[in-house]
């Protein structure tokens, strides 16, 4: 019986230091990435739906996950009436998880376009189905299976031009998180029709469910949230020792790695680059495939090529000389051929950093990033002024908006 | 491998595990490997330079210890202390030029810490205090123990030996300390550090109120930081049976000047009174007050300049020579002067303390500058335009970040608090108590050293500053 009271005790004090280093957490607002993804039997991982916690990676946002597992606000299926819908699909340029929901450029869009379409009733919805991290494998597979249930009549895809390097599972930096894609007599075809994510092959749909309850759980703690990330840190710790003893202890590598050493820094999906070719031509297969799909469910495709944050730096000096550093006679070349590509497919097409250059350069501001050194996804103003952008390109070019506006739907 | 490496926790996991599965006689070789395998990660060379070094003084020792027993070769301890200092200086002057010399090529880390150490075993086998080692596992271990390379305490060799062979201290009297030393300097004085660093960087375009905050900053920031480092590397060697000399006794509650050294970097100051001061006192006591005057102000330009060849420092160390010998010139007239007024007394104590704290913190602006003018900007600006600084304030407090200097300044006064009231001394008198209060006590303590540990790992993946000591 004692020994039951003491232990209760302690059991009673232990739970008092813990519920403090909480409070201490949350006074101190040292808030940890909360958890937002699941295990996708088809993708890799998806958001998850109703998953809700802090984003800390650039700056500090509340990110919310809608029922339909969209960092969006809660969106109705099918397609209500009088409803012209835009479904932005891409990686995390879409997901634009470094501004709250309300300054994402999707938002920005939905706010250019709806005065041209607000006759009658109608209304504007631009749903947000990015993904941070998503490969074209995955962008793909989202339109193909999760996309037209909301019966968007067009759809832009935000391109980001690294995702070309997880094209192949040779360059992909990120390790195996998606399903890879091979060209087959010319057209796309898993390159691993079993292909599971190694997380996925020990645990079942329950399972994942009860994971992600404990997720959510975990997400409403400060203190739990950063044993998460002291977690994930462990395991970096452990890998990075690992690797090391490998590279002194372990057998000599018999082929050389092509995965692109500092791949951040060297622009190494160029379009000249003789490892590039397979992934440029896998590129532009998933872009036909999404075009031919669009086509068959009666949308239209717009492409929107991401400028990297060099491209649109506020100083035409820096940009000069990482130009010089790098070699590179334009920091356009792996634009212009996507654009060449677009074209040649029916698909128009929107290069920003051209745009955003401009801008930034004649205001002196960093459209990516917190701070002046421009470095990082879109801040509050680059997604903002993308999303006049793609509008007004939609305004220009887009039949479906042109009828809208004109007051023919 | 810092201290605040996750990686170094580990590695003092293992080593304080090996230690306490090897025989007893062993350990010293333990250290020893453990001590050089710390060094590898930071230089080899530095290592090696460190192992030819300590062989040169072990065998100076023993030549030494024969000199003074057969009274013969008395040239042999001059010429090891000459060799030492000159080794010490030139490092330091090396590090002065743009190509930093030879210091860039191999800076042995740690380098006046070692070299204290060196000097007072020989000047301690010289004086006949202790008799030399005749086991290098032992000196070369004493010599480069890990714990204390980075920046000291720096431990005599007398104290050192007497604990040979180690016997590791229980577990649960060195984990707190090695937390509260990870606290110091990752909750309090890492997020002090940005406000400090700002003002610092953009000394010229400030005035008044930011400035202000830069003057006040800097002592708690420094005192966070190296008394945190401090708490490691007495917490680490306590795991391996070494307990280090004690650095720091609360010098910011110090009501003199004369005070304040007792209580700051206290294992420093108590060797340069053992082995310059005493025997410059000696050599000048006939000279009365200009001899004292002499004294002070050599062991404390000796002290500025121990940090480094610079014009800063030796400011620092003038600066406080001036202190000390005021203080020491006056300290009779004030003790007669406070006699006969006895309600002067606590106030007294408490303009002490207010005026004992600006003049360290003066002091600490020439240590902290980068040059004197510097310096002189900082303290001749406190004033100019305090009125007019509001904008400069609130561009300091963005940049630092308002939450990150409030954590900063709420950890200190939880480090006041803490070291006021040494809650590690009562937790030890309710841990005696039932077994229900012991293992509540247990309970909370655990659960604080896998925060600490979680913390420290959570944010392992984020740049931190370097210890302020350690480029020492």
């Amino acid at each position: 019986m004692r020994f039951i009271r003491d232990l209760t005790l302690a059991a009673l004090a232990s739970l008092a230091v813990i519920l403090a280093l909480e409070a201490g957490l949350r006074l101190a607002r040292d808030r940890y990435e909360a958890s937002f993804y699941q295990p996708d039997w088809e993708r890799g991982y998806a958001l998850r739906p109703n998953a809700e916690g802090w984003d800390v990676m650039e700056s500090e946002v509340y990110i919310r996950v809608n029922s339909g597992g969209l960092r969006d606000r809660e969106r109705i299926v099918p397609r209500p009436r009088q409803t012209l819908r835009v479904a932005a699909l891409g990686s995390s340029e879409a997901a634009a998880f470094e501004v709250p929901l309300e300054e994402t450029f999707e938002a920005e869009i939905e706010r250019n376009l709806a005065p041209l379409i607000a006759r009658r009733g109608n209304h504007v919805e631009v749903l947000n189905f990015g993904v941070p991290g998503y490969s074209l494998s995955q962008q793909y597979l989202t339109l193909k299976n999760y996309v037209w249930k909301y019966d968007p009549q067009i759809v832009v895809l935000v391109w980001n031009q690294y995702n070309l390097l997880r094209n192949t599972e040779e360059t992909n930096p990120d390790g195996p998180q998606a399903p890879f894609y091979v060209l087959r007599d010319g057209r796309l075809a898993p390159a691993d029709p079993a292909f599971r994510m190694p997380s996925l092959r020990t645990f079942s749909q329950r399972n994942i469910a009860i994971r992600g309850r404990l997720a959510d759980w975990m997400n409403d703690s400060y203190l739990l949230s950063m044993l998460r990330k002291a977690n994930v840190e462990l395991q970096n710790q452990i890998n990075g020792l690992s690797a090391t003893l490998r590279r002194h202890f372990g057998p000599a590598p018999t082929a050389p790695s092509r995965r692109p050493r500092d791949y951040l820094q060297w622009w190494p999906y160029l379009p000249d680059l003789p490892d590039m070719q397979e992934n440029w031509k896998i590129g532009e297969a998933f872009l036909r495939e999404m075009k031919q799909d669009c086509d068959r469910h009666g949308a239209e495709l717009e492409l929107v090529i991401v400028d990297e944050d060099m491209q649109s730096h506020p100083n035409a000096a820096v940009r000069k000389a990482f130009m010089r550093l790098k070699g590179l006679a334009s920091l356009d070349a792996s634009d212009e051929r996507l654009e060449q590509i677009s074209e040649a497919n029916g698909i128009p097409v929107l290069a920003l950093a051209p745009l955003l250059g401009e801008y930034a350069s004649a205001h002196g501001v960093a459209l990516h990033g917190i701070g002046a050194n421009n470095e990082g996804h879109w801040n509050k103003l680059g997604n903002q002024l993308a999303g006049q952008m793609i509008a007004g390109q939609l305004r220009v070019h887009s039949p479906t908006v042109q009828a809208w506006s004109a007051g023919s739907r | 491998m810092s201290f605040t490496d996750f990686s170094f926790l580990v590695f003092i996991a293992a080593i304080a595990i090996l230690c306490r599965l090897c025989p007893r006689q062993s350990r010293s070789l333990l250290l020893l490997g453990a001590s050089y395998l710390f060094y590898l990660t930071w230089s080899a060379r530095g290592a090696v330079l460190l192992a030819v070094v300590t062989g040169l003084t072990f065998a100076a020792g023993m030549g030494i210890e024969r000199a003074r027993k057969s009274q013969t070769h008395a040239w042999l301890t001059p010429l090891a202390i000459i060799l030492l200092a000159g080794y010490l200086l030139a490092f330091k002057i090396a590090l002065l030029g743009p190509s930093r010399g030879i210091a860039g090529l191999v800076m042995p880390l740690g380098i006046s810490y070692t070299t204290f150490k060196l000097i007072s075993y020989v000047l301690d086998v010289h004086w006949g205090k202790m008799d030399a080692s005749m086991r290098l596992a032992d000196f070369a271990a004493y010599v480069a123990f890990f714990p204390q390379i980075l920046a000291g305490p720096i431990q005599r060799p007398g104290d050192y030996f007497s604990q040979l062979p180690p016997v590791p201290a229980r577990t649960a009297d060195a984990l707190p300390r090695i937390a509260w030393g990870l606290v110091k300097k990752l909750l309090i004085a890492d997020n002090l550090a940005p406000a400090v660093n700002y003002v610092y960087a953009h000394l010229t375009a400030l005035h008044g109120a930011p400035l202000w905050v830069g003057f006040y900053l800097f002592p708690l920031q420094m005192y966070a930081d190296f008394s945190g480092l401090t708490d490691i590397a007495i917490g680490t060697g306590r795991l391996f049976g070494i307990t280090g000399p004690e650095n720091f006794n609360r010098p910011f509650t110090a009501t003199s000047i004369g005070d304040f050294w007792r209580r700051w970097h206290m294992s420093l100051t108590n060797w340069l009174a053992d082995y310059v001061f005493m025997p410059l006192r000696m050599a000048t006591r006939t000279a009365g007050n200009l001899g004292l005057a002499f004294s002070i102000s050599v062991n404390m330009i000796a002290i500025g300049l121990w940090h480094g060849l610079t014009w800063s420092y030796l400011a620092f160390g003038v600066v406080h020579s001036l202190y000390l010998t005021v203080d020491a010139f006056t300290s009779r007239a004030r003790a007669k002067f406070f006699k006969r007024r006895r309600k002067w007394d606590s106030a007294a104590s408490w303009m002490g303390w207010l005026l004992t704290f600006h003049l360290v913190t003066i002091g600490l602006v020439f240590f902290r500058a980068a040059h004197i003018s510097d310096a002189l900007w900082l303290l001749g600006h406190l004033f100019s335009g305090l009125g007019a600084s509001g904008a400069l304030f609130w561009a300091l407090v963005e940049s630092a970040g308002a939450r990150t200097l409030a954590i900063g300044l709420a950890g200190y006064a939880v480090l006041e608090l803490g070291e006021r009231y040494r809650p590690d001394l009562w937790l030890g008198r309710i841990s005696q108590g039932q077994r229900g209060v012991r293992w509540s006590v247990w309970g909370g303590v655990t659960v604080l050293l896998i925060f600490a540990l979680a913390l420290l790992l959570a944010h392992s993946g984020t740049p931190r500053s370097p210890f302020l000591y350690e480029i020492y």
